[in-house]
């Protein structure tokens, strides 16, 4: 993937978007949650995407990291449809997510 | 004939609970408030139980809540969660009349089941103190009391 020109929004923010969208999609996740001190955030260029973190991976893609707020369902199964997910949207947008950790940081008491 | 069969089974572990799940593509944790506010919400299903928590607990449950730091959820519980286990502590106020011992279980038996259902941890134990008897015009405080019945 080349460096966009100057002006491009960065392939960092675009994929940091396109996770967060993502994520947000899938049944059981309520909101992504920004941690301790509001600090985890993926910004640049005046943006500003809450709850997730994407760095450079060696190998050229990108090391995605999420917070989530969840239901009450079960949630390893619920991680693993988020991380398929997140993959499947990253690939088809010509992005690369090398690993996707998740944190299940809250759950909401609430019916479906 | 040996068995051949190549072993393709990628992800072997994480099927009976971790609180670290490692999967190829990254590892997925779950944070002590998600434990502890399945484990309270739990607790709080069970017939019998007023409320959890203790006149300390409660105190300062009040004082969090208005600042909007803290969860109703939350209060009277603590959880210590390790690698794969995690393991209950909580304090709580029973209806009087109610066979303690019963309630206990029942509240163990729940924590117990949704822990492991919700966070695929293993929850190796549910530690329980009582810590006073609810009975009608105890009421301290203007809130909807009892769980509807």
């Amino acid at each position: 993937m080349e460096r966009p020109a100057h002006g491009e929004p960065s392939p960092r923010l675009v994929l940091a978007a396109l996770v967060h969208d993502t994520a947000l999609a899938v049944d059981g996740v309520v909101a992504l949650d920004t941690g301790p001190g509001g600090l985890f955030v993926t910004a640049g260029g005046g943006e500003r995407v809450p709850g997730v973190r994407c760095l450079a991976a060696p190998e050229g893609g990108y090391d995605v990291s999420l917070r989530l707020v969840c239901r009450l369902v079960p949630l390893p199964a619920l991680a693993e449809r988020v991380r398929a997910a997140v993959v499947t949207a990253a690939t088809s947008a010509g992005l690369n997510a090398e690993t996707v950790t998740i944190t299940v940081a809250d759950v909401v008491d609430e019916p479906a | 004939m040996a068995e051949t069969t190549k072993a393709s089974t990628p992800k072997s572990e994480g099927s009976s609970g971790t609180g670290r799940l490692e999967t190829e593509r990254g590892t997925t944790s779950i944070a002590e408030v998600v434990v502890t506010k399945v484990a309270g919400i739990a607790a709080r299903e069970v017939t019998g139980v007023h409320r959890l928590g203790n006149a300390v607990s409660r105190a300062l449950g009040a004082v969090t809540q208005r600042l909007q730091v803290g969860d109703a959820s939350t209060q009277g519980v603590n959880v210590e969660v390790t690698e794969s286990d995690a393991r209950v502590w909580m304090s709580v106020i029973i209806d009087y009349g109610e066979s303690i011992p019963e309630v206990a279980q029942a509240i163990r038996d729940n924590v117990v089941r949704r822990i492991e259902a919700t966070t695929g941890l293993h929850c190796a134990a549910v530690d329980i103190a009582v810590t006073d008897l609810y009975f009608p015009g105890d009421d301290d405080e203007p809130t909807p009391a009892a769980p509807s019945a």
